[in-house]
């Protein structure tokens, strides 16, 4: 692996602040909790919908941005001709998958675009900055970290079931969430202790101010970026007040 | 300096670990080996000496332990943080950081060091212990030994006095283990104290100072160096200890940096086939399989043999007789694991079959053929009794075939027990009587004696051969060269997922 | 060593059953979308699958701020979501009654512990304020944009203003419900195993 190709493994060439990317969210937030369904609005919503995407892009996961884009136009197109041409049951499963995909997906690529390109110690770095309380920090750090580790025992966890036939708990719905959740308890509890441990014998919790060795700050790009989406979501929000959407 | 004395500890709640009236002082600079069985207290002897008894881990403490002139029980957890160091045995839950160079700096963070400081510490831990290539990287996608070294790392840049090491090569492959020593030595060569508890001895015979046996608790014998490097095969036997002195012919067959096998001739179209195909036996063919498939926008493209040179496992076709244990043997990512997830049909996108007694399985019907026991057994466990475990595993439950089956493992007497509460090695016999039940014909094990003190190596070893003359036929990935030597009727060291040997 | 205070163990424990109950939450959310009468199912099945880490997670517990800083992750997650504004002060506030409860039982008391629960359980009916707070012009939307009229109309005669506060009781009870199954099921295998 060359050096250039590394460094990308998680911070990224962009290197965006973490601030940054938590105003993006906040942002993005706000529209998503504005459910405008056509008109200018939508349009709107739909180019910020895809700024994360460019950013997921930037960062060489072009298959993953490729897969959104037709996924969510896909849906978008359908969501339209279902709405006019299907009705009873059917109509409603698919306007509600389709529904899940436009309404939630840009929060989901925002969200694993913010957290696979932040490193815990920036993550921390930038809540000082906001004088957020270390307990809290810590905490989420933690979750962040946890988060890929769920989903590492989880795949051990379902091969297991699948070597032993037991996926469909025997038709059981209570069995099937039992023979998941507990044997992914189990090793939480297991991996919490271990961590603990290690994190405690390397002084974490010491009373003393913590040091932060990264650099933090903001650059062009991150005013570039959170200036379009600032701009972009007041017009947003302007359009969809225009068309008599109650804000809360 | 280092001073235990009169100490008596029992875990609440817990029968196993406890200490009896321990007393030991280690020097400055001493590099100290506790060895002995599992359960038999060396973990929780460590624990004394950074800490985490009694301020984590929480139970009846006796005595005094004195660290550096600090007594251990009227200090804070944290302020030992610079002072004693700690590497434990899991490396995947020893990370806080989801990258390299947060997890080496994330110690003198803790400590508030400034910056200056901490950057010139990491350049300099960085070049010493070699960690220039894992700079710079997720640590979810390093393997095992990466992991062990990044942690070694993470733990030296707080320039501890002290350094513990809890079994920590347990998971490593032979060269990770190299490297290990390598780092041990560095230390030993820096002035540090090392206090090693561990399974594995070969490769700490020449850095150790002494040799402390535990039993029960109770540190039993104490060797110097000389002595303990020249102890018998049998007087290790009778203390049930792994051998010091590894054969000449373990290093050849396991080291994988012997010349010899960079230019194996690699038969990409035919596998090494030493006999004629016999009806009877097993034919794997087809094992193709790659993690990174040639991607189209929603589908994988179908592997074909044609693809071989993507593979992460090429293997055209492997024979083997019924009954046989089949080890196989080679370092971390050469596609062992891989090969055996496969084998299960725990991936979907390998092509490969195994014809038995003429009949064909592939795909969904590998996974009733084949079992697999894996490397962390936790994960195989999915109900409240040891008993409910292998009745889970029948079509039809049948009380008294699944006692028997509990019986011929000797797990009759935990059978209400939760399989969670028993040791390691009785959870591995509890998956291995559910692959019992489930009526596999091919057993497959992960890495089963990783970790594992002798006694329990050469048990798994006695029961793999216990099943092999039932019938099953066994395929076992190992690192562990004693184990293979002990019951492997064949091995097959594989490399860039082909098979480089089969001896 | 303040016995009290949280320490940087507390902390990592949070962290990790945060996670759980967020992914788990997320999962019966996705499955939800499948249809409206699952939307409205989230007060009763949430509380009550998310009940045995959640008992798990009591157990562990012995000092007060953990439930609230809990609550607080969990705010901010939903906020990140979209349903943010009015759901994430109730979820904070009925994390931090949900402390004070468990606390006066000295996180001991099983009876607090399930009423503590029920309470904490509160923070799902939070995310649903939004639809009902705006039910009009929401409504008037999705007529706008085509959706079919008795759908919209299935999904609020589940989810209206008058039917909120039935549903804030039924998430109460579920949350009940799902303390003493959770604690079934944590004394049948966590504590069965030895590791509670």
């Amino acid at each position: 692996m060359d050096e250039g190709k590394k460094r990308k493994e998680i911070t990224g060439w962009l290197h965006l602040d973490p601030r940054s990317k938590l105003l993006i969210l906040v942002l993005f937030s706000v529209v998503v909790m504005i459910d405008v369904v056509d008109g200018p609005a939508y349009i709107v919503r739909a180019i910020m919908t895809f700024v994360p995407v460019f950013l997921v892009c930037l960062e060489g996961k072009l298959h993953i941005g490729a897969r959104f884009t037709v996924l969510f136009i896909a849906a978008s197109v359908l969501q339209n001709y279902a709405q006019r041409h299907f009705g009873g049951a059917l109509g409603m499963l698919v306007l509600f998958l389709c529904y899940m995909v436009t309404q939630f997906a840009p929060t989901m690529i925002t969200v694993w675009y913010c957290i696979s390109t932040t490193k815990i110690n920036e993550f921390m770095a930038a809540m000082n900055r906001m004088h957020a309380p270390q307990g809290l920090s810590i905490s989420i750090a933690v979750m962040m970290r946890f988060f890929p580790t769920l989903a590492e025992e989880y795949r051990s966890i379902r091969d297991a079931m699948k070597m032993r036939g037991i996926q469909f708990g025997g038709g059981k719905v209570t069995k099937m969430v039992a023979y998941r959740l507990i044997p992914l308890l189990f090793s939480s509890v297991n991996i919490g202790d271990e961590l603990s441990a290690a994190a405690v014998t390397r002084g974490l919790g010491v009373p003393v101010k913590r040091t932060n060795i990264c650099d933090i700050g903001f650059h062009a790009c991150d005013f570039l970026i959170v200036s379009v989406m600032s701009i972009l979501t007041i017009f947003y929000v302007w359009l969809s007040l225009q068309s008599g959407v109650k804000l809360l | 300096m280092i001073k235990i004395q009169n100490v008596n500890f029992h875990y609440n709640g817990l029968e196993r670990g406890g200490l009896k009236n321990i007393n030991l002082t280690i020097k400055d600079g001493e590099c100290v080996l506790l060895c002995g069985a599992s359960g038999c207290g060396k973990t929780t002897l460590t624990r004394l000496i950074n800490g985490l008894i009694p301020h984590f881990y929480k139970g009846e403490l006796t005595g005094r332990v004195v660290v550096n002139g600090k007594a251990i029980r009227e200090q804070e957890l944290y302020s030992l943080a610079g002072l004693v160091g700690s590497v434990f045995q899991n490396p995947r839950s020893q990370f806080f950081s989801v990258d390299t160079d947060g997890e080496i700096t994330f110690g003198p963070e803790n400590i508030g060091l400034p910056k200056r400081e901490i950057l010139a510490r990491k350049g300099r831990i960085v070049a010493e212990l070699n960690l220039q290539s894992l700079m710079n990287r997720s640590l979810f996608r390093l393997s095992g030994g990466e992991k062990q070294k990044i942690a070694c790392g993470s733990v030296a840049a707080l320039l501890p006095e002290i350094i513990l090491l809890d079994e920590p090569s347990s998971n490593l492959d032979w060269s990770a283990i190299r490297d290990l020593r390598d780092m041990l030595k560095l230390w030993k060569a820096q002035g540090k104290t090392i206090v090693i508890s561990e399974h594995r001895l070969w490769y700490l015979k020449e850095v150790i100072d002494r040799a402390v046996y535990m039993e029960k608790g109770e540190i039993v014998r104490e060797w110097d160096r000389e002595e303990f490097a020249s102890l018998s095969e049998s007087e290790l036997a009778a203390y049930e200890l792994r051998p010091v002195n590894l054969e000449e012919r373990y290093i050849r067959e396991y080291s994988g940096t012997e010349s010899a096998y960079e230019h194996f001739p690699y038969q990409v179209n035919e596998a090494p086939r030493d006999e004629p195909y016999k009806n009877n036996d097993i034919l794997l063919k087809n094992f193709y399989f790659t993690y990174h498939p040639q991607k189209y926008l929603f589908f994988k493209k179908k592997l074909s043999p044609k693809d071989a040179p993507i593979c992460t496992i090429r293997i055209p076709s492997l024979q083997v007789k019924p009954g046989e244990i089949v080890g196989i043997t080679g370092g971390n990512g050469s596609g062992k694991s891989t090969f055996l997830r496969c084998l299960c049909g725990l991936e979907k996108t390998c092509i490969g079959s195994v014809w038995m007694d003429g009949q064909r399985y592939a795909g969904k019907k590998l996974t009733k053929l084949c079992y697999m026991v894996m490397q962390d057994v936790n994960h195989q466990l999915f109900t409240d009794s040891v008993l409910s475990e292998v009745l889970l595993s029948m079509e039809k439950p049948d009380e008294t075939q699944a006692k028997e089956i509990l019986a011929s493992l000797d797990l009759l007497e935990y059978r209400e027990k939760h399989p969670m509460a028993l040791s390691g090695g009785q959870k591995q016999r509890v998956a291995i009587a559910s692959a019992i039940a489930a009526n596999a014909k091919i057993l497959l094990f992960d890495e089963p004696t990783s970790g594992l003190d002798y006694r329990h190596m050469k048990e798994v070893s006695l029961l793999l051969k216990e099943l092999a003359k039932r019938g099953k036929t066994i395929f076992v990935s190992t690192h562990d060269p004693e184990l293979a030597a002990e019951c492997c009727d064949r091995t097959i060291r594989i490399k860039d997922g082909r098979i480089a040997q089969i001896s | 060593m303040n016995q009290n205070k949280l320490q940087a163990r507390d902390f990592i424990t949070i962290g990790i059953f945060t996670a759980i109950l967020w992914v788990v939450q997320m999962v019966i959310m996705y499955l939800g979308f499948l249809s409206p009468f699952i939307v409205a199912g989230y007060a009763v099945l949430i509380p009550i699958v998310t009940g045995i880490p959640m008992m798990l997670y009591y157990a562990r517990i012995e000092k007060f701020g953990m439930i609230t800083i809990t609550s607080v992750i969990v705010a901010i997650l939903l906020f990140i979501f979209g349903m943010g504004l009015t759901g994430a002060p109730i979820c904070i506030a009925a994390g931090l009654i949900a402390d004070l409860i468990a606390k006066s039982g000295n996180y001991k008391s099983w009876k607090k512990t399930f009423v503590s629960y029920g309470v904490f359980s509160l923070w799902v009916v939070a995310s649903y304020l939004p639809l009902v707070l705006t039910a009009d012009s929401y409504k008037q939307s999705l007529l706008e944009g085509g959706y079919d009229a008795s759908f919209v109309d299935t999904l609020f005669t589940l989810v209206t203003p008058k039917t909120y506060p039935v549903i804030i009781v039924i998430c109460f009870i579920s949350g009940m419900v799902g303390a003493v199954i959770g604690k079934a099921v944590v004394r049948k295998n966590f504590e069965k195993a030895g590791i509670v």
